[in-house]
């Protein structure tokens, strides 16, 4: 209790107050007072008396009981996504603690914020192999931006506060407050105070503008100028002062697979995506370019491949708000450690406005021969089956790149961020660094909780479907008018695409006899249909598109086709592949 | 560096046998060298660092240090935990091998956790350090010889305890001297010996609360 109040600054006037609630209330009414509206949980022994409460609260603060933690925690990444405030996940302890522990490092490494609250055996319990308990602080340690253990009620407020300012500020990420269940059953008089400030902890610095001098300088004489931007920008809402700053530098536009949607694909200076299943010429123009622009993203080595041979000829600028990012896996030339807004409004003042016509036209060049190799290629209706490639693009077309779309992980993820031409921003919900299979279809449920008014399309494999496919449950329960399209190749593709380049051909276990996906959803009462070919393909979107409800697409697709361009894991983005 | 010492040593005493135009290419290439070693090896080549972390005295925290070394597969060779002159706070000393720019990274990434106030690394030439060490010997050493009390009184150690069967004998300064006392006990039979991890002050004059309110000036909040 001394050192979580010590060190913490919050607001004079509290946001809430009650006398002699129990701890339980108390979780309630301050998750109200950091304005949640609903949260994604699953009950059991070790958190019943916040169940209680939330009975009580049910007019105010909507739960949405899930299929499997792990749906809880998804559900609240894609809601913290589409919202840009955290997402709040609720289990008991032991099991239903563990089973968050996927979506936490998923969160953690995607800097999703997200709030995790557990139940834990009583106070005199732990440490003693009691039932159910699990030291859920300790496992949850090296994934969490910050945890802490509440054991008396009076903690819980100052915890909670703590855990919301911590997860949301500087660069965002899950944390998670473990209760147990006599702090939850006690009573104390509750008062919240908002947290504005923690000792120890500097989320965001000022932008040092000797930095951005030396940036606009290295901009300014710059040739070949080539900027990089990821989830960073849509994490600081620097969208607006992205483009204005594009706008005025003129420098050609990247995106990693995070920062997808931070910028139109549509604008004439975004030039393609960036990494092992990139474009052609972001990619190689990587190793062309004389002065290196990134902002918000941290230089993954899906980004950056070897690197040894990654932008060795560039200055390199990185905006960045995580000091620890800085460095790690690049070195610069300048450095600005701040919030790419603030960062991108003080240096679009410094930068001479310029455009560089030669330079975009080596972008057109590559993007010519992508098309001839790969895109042409993967477009063409030449096949028995549809492709991937085909659906994306009719997609695409038909929401004009304004749906928000969620994808799982593997060939129909890197397909989907490929063609899907977003156009809005905060539409990109995909697990990056984790590659959390799993991950769409709970992360579409909770997108569309927190974005009802938007368009929701979930795009799954049918082995990541098979993952966490029971939150269907979810859907037919709630009445969420999620879109699912399961693209259908009976293989766990991406897998099967490695061992086909790169073991020889020897398919091991990547075959998956699937069940009646169509029956399996009429089960759930959610409408389905099957799409076997190309004739039906646009209609059955259509239909999709057009339901008020939830809907359901198996789109069986080519069996064996590959996504490239491909930079094979430890070769150098110059050595892209195109086929 | 070892090899290139050696390379400076033998060209400065070969001096006199060479002509005049080639000493000046070989104090030139010296120079070059020194210029391009310093510039790689500085960085690159292993050495001993000692970290100190300012933190919130929480629970867990210590793990949370430490995980930042396991996970880069860094060994800790000593760790100690105290309070510091300010409430509240506490300093974490530890001694690690490793490259500069691991070190480096590495204290970014402990000074990344939410309850760390502040972290720093030194070089062994930056900082006033210290260790202690515990040897437990039979008594009957003492009465069997004067060596062993001239031993004690020749490495600065002391006697802690007397007890019918065992003595205890403390010393404090660097490892080596530490260990160079154990090799001089050695052979009168020791029975245990402890050593302490590493304690440090550091030499800049700069205090914990300046930095504090540096990174504050230069920080936001919301
Ligand atoms: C939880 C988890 N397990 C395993 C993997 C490894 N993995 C990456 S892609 C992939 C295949 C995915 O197959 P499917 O969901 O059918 O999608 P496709 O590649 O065919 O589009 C696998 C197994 C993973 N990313 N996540």
């Amino acid at each position: 209790m001394e050192t979580l109040l010590q060190e913490v600054t919050t607001e004079k006037k509290p946001s809430s107050q009650k006398l002699n609630i129990t701890g339980a209330e108390a979780v309630v009414l301050s998750l109200l007072a950091e304005g949640v509206e609903c949260v994604f949980g699953y009950p059991g022994g070790a958190i019943m008396p916040v169940y209680d409460a939330f009975y009580h609260y049910q007019d105010k603060l909507k739960h949405y009981l899930v299929r499997h933690e792990q749906g809880a925690i998804h559900a609240a990444q894609g809601y913290a996504r589409v919202k840009g405030k955290a997402g709040v996940a609720i289990a008991t302890s032991g099991p239903g603690a563990t089973n968050l522990i996927t979506g936490i490092a998923d969160a953690m490494i995607d800097s999703t914020p997200v709030v995790c609250i557990t139940g834990q055996v009583f106070r005199h319990l732990l440490g003693s192999d009691a039932f159910q308990e699990v030291d859920v602080i300790s496992v949850s340690l090296p994934i969490t931006k910050w945890n802490f253990q509440v054991t008396r009620a009076e903690e819980i407020p100052t915890a909670i506060a703590k855990a919301f300012y911590i997860a949301q500020s500087g660069r965002p990420g899950p944390v998670l407050i473990d209760i147990t269940k006599n702090a939850q059953n006690e009573r104390f008089d509750f008062e919240y105070h908002k947290c504005t400030k923690i000792r120890s902890y500097f989320p965001r610095r000022k932008v040092d503008m000797n930095a951005v001098e030396a940036a606009a300088d290295l901009l300014n004489s710059a040739k070949k100028p080539l900027m990089l931007v990821g989830q960073g920008v849509i994490l600081s809402k620097a969208e607006k002062e992205l483009k204005e700053f594009a706008e005025k530098s003129g420098i050609p536009v990247a995106s990693t697979l995070l920062g997808l949607s931070a910028f139109s694909t549509k604008h004439p200076l975004y030039v393609g995506y960036l990494g092992m299943h990139g474009n052609y010429g972001p990619n190689i123009k990587t190793n062309e370019c004389d002065v290196l622009l990134a902002v918000g993203m941290r230089f993954d080595d899906r980004v950056t491949g070897d690197l040894k041979t990654y932008a060795k000829q560039a200055k390199v600028i990185h905006i960045e708000i995580d000091p620890a990012e800085i460095d790690k896996n690049v070195k610069t030339t300048v450095a600005i450690i701040a919030d790419a807004k603030e960062a991108l409004i003080a240096l679009t003042e410094k930068v001479t406005p310029k455009s560089y016509p030669d330079w975009l036209q080596e972008f057109a060049d590559a993007d010519r021969i992508e098309y001839e190799k790969v895109v042409s290629k993967d477009f063409a209706p030449n096949t028995e089956k549809i492709k991937m490639a085909e659906v994306i693009k009719m997609l695409s077309d038909k929401t004009e790149g304004k749906a928000i779309i969620a994808t799982d992980v593997g060939q129909h993820q890197m397909t989907t961020t490929r063609y899907y031409q977003f156009t809005e921003t905060d539409s990109n919900i995909t697990s990056g660094g984790a590659g959390t299979m799993g991950f769409c279809l709970p992360a579409a449920i909770g997108a569309k909780v927190g974005r009802p008014d938007r368009q929701v399309i979930a795009i799954i494999g049918d082995g990541g479907f098979q993952m966490t496919m029971q939150e269907l449950g979810v859907i037919m329960q709630y009445k969420i008018p999620v879109k699912i399209i399961i693209l259908n190749n009976n293989f766990l593709g991406m897998v099967r695409q490695w061992q086909q380049l790169f073991f020889d051909n020897r398919y091991s276990s990547v075959d998956m006899e699937n069940p009646d996906f169509i029956k399996l959803a009429e089960a759930f009462s959610i409408k389905a249909q099957k799409v076997e070919t190309r004739e039906e393909l646009s209609s059955a979107l259509d239909a999709m598109l057009e339901s008020p409800e939830a809907y359901f697409l198996e789109i069986c697709v080519e069996k064996e086709t590959n996504v490239f361009p491909m930079v094979p894991a430890g070769a150098g983005v110059g050595d892209i592949r195109l086929e | 560096m070892e090899n290139y010492k050696y390379l400076v040593l033998s060209l400065t005493k070969r001096r006199h046998v060479i002509p005049h135009d080639e000493i000046l290419i070989c104090i030139l290439l010296n120079f070059f060298m020194v210029y391009c070693l310093r510039g790689k090896n500085k960085k690159m080549e292993n050495k001993k660092f000692t970290i100190s972390v300012f933190t919130e005295n929480t629970i867990g925290l210590l793990h949370r240090v430490t995980t930042v070394f396991t996970r880069r597969k860094i060994n800790i060779e000593s760790l100690t935990v105290s309070e510091t002159e300010t409430q509240g706070v506490s300093r974490f000393t530890i001694v690690v091998n490793g490259s500069y720019d691991k070190i480096a990274q590495v204290v970014k990434q402990i000074e990344k956790q939410v309850e760390v106030l502040k972290c720093f690394f030194y070089e062994d030439e930056q900082i006033v350090y210290q260790e202690l060490a515990l040897y437990k010997m039979p008594t009957k050493v003492f009465a069997n010889s004067e060596s062993v009390e001239d031993i004690i009184r020749e490495s600065n150690a002391r006697v802690l305890a007397i007890e019918p069967e065992f003595i205890v004998i403390e010393k404090t300064g660097r490892e080596h001297e530490t260990q160079a006392l154990f090799k001089k006990l050695e052979p009168f039979g020791i029975l245990s010996f402890v050593r302490s991890g590493r304690v440090a002050i550091a030499k800049p004059m700069k205090r914990l609360q300046t930095h504090l309110e540096e990174l504050e000036s230069v920080s936001l909040f919301e």
